[in-house]
């Protein structure tokens, strides 16, 4: 017996279906825009695009070294501040650390010619300078995110001296292991020939390669659970969400290429191959305490990928952490903010040594 | 969030967005769809019927994504076209190069003072039937595994035992086509096509950069290589300032030192020097 859709169900459903996705597309138009970011900060230093935040009000006594956050070059760093209640870096700054985030921006065209060793022996080195000065240390605490946690590895591995402590969050580090979609998809491209033409890569082409990894859950599953949103948090969530996804920069020609060529589809990292500034990146020189967290069920770096990492660094305190859930899950998710970020806050108290001097 | 002024024709970004855009289609169809209410007395339909719609409507997709590459394949070759008379504009105006075009045209090699703007189009022409193969593979894989989709969707729908709601229907739909999508992108073909497809479209439009760039030079206008020239240009003195900048403090603090060390060493001369001028009265 062929199958058969049964038409008065069918008809029931898309009804209410339908009753569901007008009342939620009104709701969802009358909340938007909605705020993200708006945890309180202060810029302490701009250079070209380029801008170190402090997030102000620490509760407690600045005794620790500063802390700096580096996020990806591919999406925009507020992801890690959300929402107040929802806030990684309001989260660390609540525990006690001084916070800093290095927002690289948005790349523009006369920004093409910026290379890998512009952005890690640039401006990152530069931020991780003002920070000694400004607190008087002689080193900082290092959190890095996706790429942005690729970029502090290659900094702490040319800088040990300048870094006391590093955390990776879902951090590729072997760009050719457990199967990575992004590599399968760079596989066969001349990005030379890119950084040539295109100049910056357009952040749309780069949106939709990301869509294009899950175009069924992306654009027709995740609406479809917007339909269900009832209370309004959650659908101000989910619009924060979604602002989030399509708010992408360009991506600075010569540094993506590099970082595609480089890294996906040479897996330079782990090679031993990269150099940045003339000095070869070396993954053994990466002495100091590591807490690497990844996720379980990471579509864009397989746990593999960051799991490496514990492979070649030098460290003598190593510790690792998988996190069950999607890539972003490590940052925006109530399990996070319940169980990750106190482990984290609690682990860069532990590598403080000022902190540590407090609590004899 | 990021304006984007105008829009280029990407080939490889343009195909994506397509794909996209079909998801978006069927959104808002959804949204301004009015409810459908069954037909009097009729309690159930058969699923092969609600099938053959869905095949129809990925033939409707894929010819309107066919139709917007032919678009796209149209501008390409007007600009080729337009590089093709820029060239022969150049000639006309000059009666030693245009003596010589008639009898470069008919020969086969590319010989004599014009070969390399011979080879240059030659390329272009090359490098346009290239992607327009690239895309043509790319779209093909698409559409098959919109057909496995298809076909597993209908082996799932066979084993039913009863009538399906819509949510169970779409449930399978999800299931089926994302498996297919993920074999498709997960295969070796489908990652030597999408990186053919992206290189023959860096390369064509590097190739359609230079022809331009002729004649935006022709019409004394800024072009393309003024512009990259400088952006160079400045990210080498970004590099050289951070250096200086980082150089002078370090340079200024040696020289302090210097400073100081001197003026040590003088205080200590000094007392000496003194003592022996009053020993000498």
């Amino acid at each position: 017996m062929p199958a058969e859709l049964d038409l008065p169900k069918a008809a029931r459903e898309l009804a209410e279906l339908q009753a569901k996705a007008q009342r939620v597309a009104a709701r969802a138009a009358a909340l938007q825009p909605v705020a993200v970011g708006e945890s309180p900060r202060q810029v302490l230093a701009h250079w070209d695009g380029v801008t170190l935040y402090h997030y102000t009000g620490t509760p407690a006594p600045a005794r620790r070294l500063p802390l700096l956050v580096v996020y990806s070059l591919v999406n925009r760093p507020y992801i890690l501040d959300l929402k107040p209640e929802r806030s990684l870096l309001g989260a660390l700054r609540d525990a006690g650390s001084e916070v800093h985030l290095l927002d690289w921006g948005y790349p523009e065209p006369a920004d093409r010619y910026l290379e890998l060793e512009d952005y890690v022996e640039g401006y990152l080195h530069d931020a991780v300078e003002l920070l000694c000065r400004r607190y008087q240390v002689e080193q900082v605490q290092l959190l890095g995110v996706c790429q942005g946690g690729t970029l502090s590895v290659c900094y702490a591995a040319l800088n040990p001296e300048r870094v006391r402590s590093l955390i990776t969050l879902v951090t590729p580090i072997d760009f050719h292991a457990g199967s990575s979609a992004l590599y399968h998809l760079a596989k066969h491209m001349d990005f030379q020939r890119l950084a040539e033409g295109a100049g910056n890569v357009s952040a749309d082409l780069l949106n939709t390669v990301f869509v294009g990894l899950k175009p069924y859950r992306i654009l027709t599953q995740r609406y479809l659970e917007m339909l269900e949103i009832e209370d309004e948090e959650a659908l101000r969530d989910f619009l924060r969400m979604e602002r989030w996804m399509y708010d992408s920069p360009d991506q600075a020609g010569v540094a993506f290429a590099q970082f595609a060529r480089d890294f996906y589809q040479r897996n330079g990292l782990v090679r031993g191959q990269i150099e940045l500034a003339g000095r070869p990146v070396r993954l053994s020189e990466i002495r100091m305490p590591v807490f690497n967290v990844y996720a379980n069920a990471d579509h864009l770096v397989p746990p593999a990928s960051a799991l490496a990492l514990g492979k070649h660094a030098g460290s003598n305190h190593y510790r690792f952490e998988g996190f069950d859930g999607g890539h972003l899950s490590v940052f925006i998710s109530g399990r996070a903010k319940k169980r990750l970020f106190p482990e984290l806050a609690k682990w860069l108290e532990q590598w403080d040594p000022a902190a540590a001097q407090h609590r004899k | 969030m990021n304006d984007t002024p105008y829009s280029r024709p990407d080939p490889a970004a343009e195909l994506l967005r397509l794909v996209q855009s079909l998801f978006q289609q069927g959104w808002q169809s959804f949204f301004t769809l009015p409810a459908q209410r069954p037909p009097d007395g009729e309690t159930s339909v058969e699923l092969e019927v609600l099938l053959e719609r869905l095949l129809e409507q990925a033939d409707a997709g894929f010819a309107a994504l066919q139709a917007q590459l032919n678009g796209i394949h149209v501008v390409h070759e007007t600009i080729v076209e337009a590089a093709g008379a820029f060239n022969r504009l150049q000639e006309a105006s000059d009666p030693a190069v245009g003596a010589q075009t008639a009898w470069l045209a008919a020969a086969l090699p590319k010989l004599g003072p014009l070969q390399a703007r011979q080879a240059r189009l030659q390329a272009l022409s090359a490098q346009l039937t290239e992607l327009h193969e690239a895309q043509q593979a790319l779209v093909s894989l698409a559409r098959s595994a919109v057909d496995e989709g298809l076909i597993d969707f209908r082996s799932r729908l066979a084993k039913q035992p009863a009538a399906l709601g819509l949510r169970e229907l779409y449930e399978h739909w999800l299931g089926s086509g994302e498996r297919a999508y993920e074999n498709m992108l997960d295969s070796e073909e489908f990652s030597l096509a999408l990186g053919r497809l992206a290189n023959c479209s860096m390369g064509l439009e590097r190739e359609l950069q230079d022809a331009l760039d002729g004649l935006l030079g022709y019409l004394r206008l800024p072009t393309r290589r003024e512009l990259t020239s400088t952006q160079r240009r400045l990210q080498e003195l970004r590099r050289r300032q951070r250096r200086s900048e980082r150089e002078v403090p370090a340079e200024l603090a040696s020289l302090r030192q210097e400073l100081l060390e001197l003026r040590e060493a003088l205080q200590r001369k000094q007392p000496a020097q003194t003592k022996s001028s009053s020993r000498a009265r």
